[in-house]
């Protein structure tokens, strides 16, 4: 299966979702004007991706440092998609790293660990030096 | 509001959805399947949108936070953190048209650092602008009444904006000033004026904002005044009464 690369613009974060390390990134700021068709794409290789249901580790490593309310239900969605996938016996680790003083981030974060049900989600801490 | 506040009519409508499941009303399981199915998918929208709103109002805030930020910065000077010339421009004419509506007495008085150039030019630039920012932390103390107000206008130049004073209150001040900016002593040997930094000073006062002068016309009187007080060998200040 073809990875998916995409690159950063001002309004849309990098995408890089790799089929043979299992490692799904999601980098930058993310308002694009529209996120649906933005992001379809994304959802489109992640259901096929998922539909090989090897039994092995996926991970997602997501650094928003902006998001609009449109990504937000978007990533709810890939987080639905996840976490069905890890009902059914592939493991889903999603990363939300956050820098150390975006207090916005984290709260945000929160928000989405509280939405998830079953995929580990785990807040993930960075500073300036890490970057 | 909570957020179990603002989705009252919501959660109500699951409830009610699953004792509706729970009654066992449907009359085949195909139908049952069917509504329980649907239910799931709207508490999943339901969760998604409780949680959408959360994200949003935490963004929000952020972005609130920040505008307000931004505003207070845009309307300071960064060298020496009095407001700025645009701060001044606006708080002038919302203090005008009170004045108009008062009836009130609104003074205005000009400041300029004596022979500011020559002290860039004999101490450095570095130590012109710790004089500016000492110049300006001075003045801002010296004029003290709340409504009272000091802004960076150029250069070497600061306006203060004296509400509800008249002629002789704002000579008052304009003299305290001249006295606070020598008691500095900060030394300017190239000054020629004095051997500290010294200010002129440019005072006009409309003694009735109602009159036929506009704002302006007070400002130019202001700036008129200083240019006098320069020419009659500064460290002095001239006024004007409109």
């Amino acid at each position: 299966m073809e990875n998916l690369i995409i690159e950063a613009t001002k309004s849309s974060p990098s995408i890089s979702l790799n089929a043979e390390t299992r490692i799904l990134t999601i980098s930058g700021e993310s308002y694009p004007e529209n996120a649906a068709k933005f992001y379809a794409s994304v959802v489109d290789w992640l259901h096929n991706f998922l539909l090989q249901s090897i039994p092995e580790q996926v991970t997602m490593n997501i650094t928003l440092h902006y998001f609009n309310s449109s990504s937000s239900k978007v990533l709810m969605d890939i987080f639905e998609i996840l976490d069905n996938a890890h009902a059914k016996g592939t493991p889903v680790t999603v990363n939300w790293r956050y820098h150390e003083e975006n207090d916005t981030a984290i709260e945000c974060g929160e928000e989405f660990k509280e939405e998830i049900e079953r995929i580990n989600f785990h807040m993930v801490e960075f500073s300036d030096e890490e970057i | 509001m909570s957020l179990s506040d603002l989705f009252k009519k919501e959660y109500k409508i699951i409830r009610e959805s699953k004792e509706l499941l729970e009654r066992e009303v449907f009359s085949d399981e195909k139908s049952a399947k069917h509504y329980k199915n649907l239910l799931g998918h709207n508490q999943k929208l339901f969760s998604q949108l409780r949680h959408l709103v959360k994200i949003s109002d935490i963004q929000q805030n952020d972005l609130n936070h920040l505008n307000q930020q931004l505003i207070r910065l845009s309307q300071l000077d960064s060298l020496t953190g009095v407001p700025n010339r645009r701060r001044f421009e606006e708080e002038l004419n919302r203090e005008w048209r009170r004045h108009q509506r008062l009836g009130m007495p609104l003074s205005l008085i000009m400041i300029d650092i004596d022979h500011f150039k020559q002290y860039n030019d004999c101490y450095g630039h570095t130590a012109g602008d710790e004089c500016l920012r000492k110049v300006a932390q001075t003045l801002s103390v010296a004029v003290n009444r709340a409504a009272d107000f000091v802004a960076r206008f150029g250069r070497e130049e600061f306006i203060c904006v004296l509400p509800q004073t008249e002629y002789q209150g704002a000579l008052t001040v304009g003299k305290r000033l001249i006295d606070m900016i020598r008691l500095l002593n900060i030394p300017h040997k190239a000054s020629g004026v004095a051997d500290h930094v010294s200010i002129s000073i440019g005072i006009a006062t409309s003694a009735a904002p109602t009159s036929d002068h506009t704002i302006q016309e007070v400002l130019g009187a202001a700036d008129r005044c200083l240019y006098d007080a320069k020419a009659s060998g500064r460290n002095c200040l001239e006024s004007v009464l409109l």
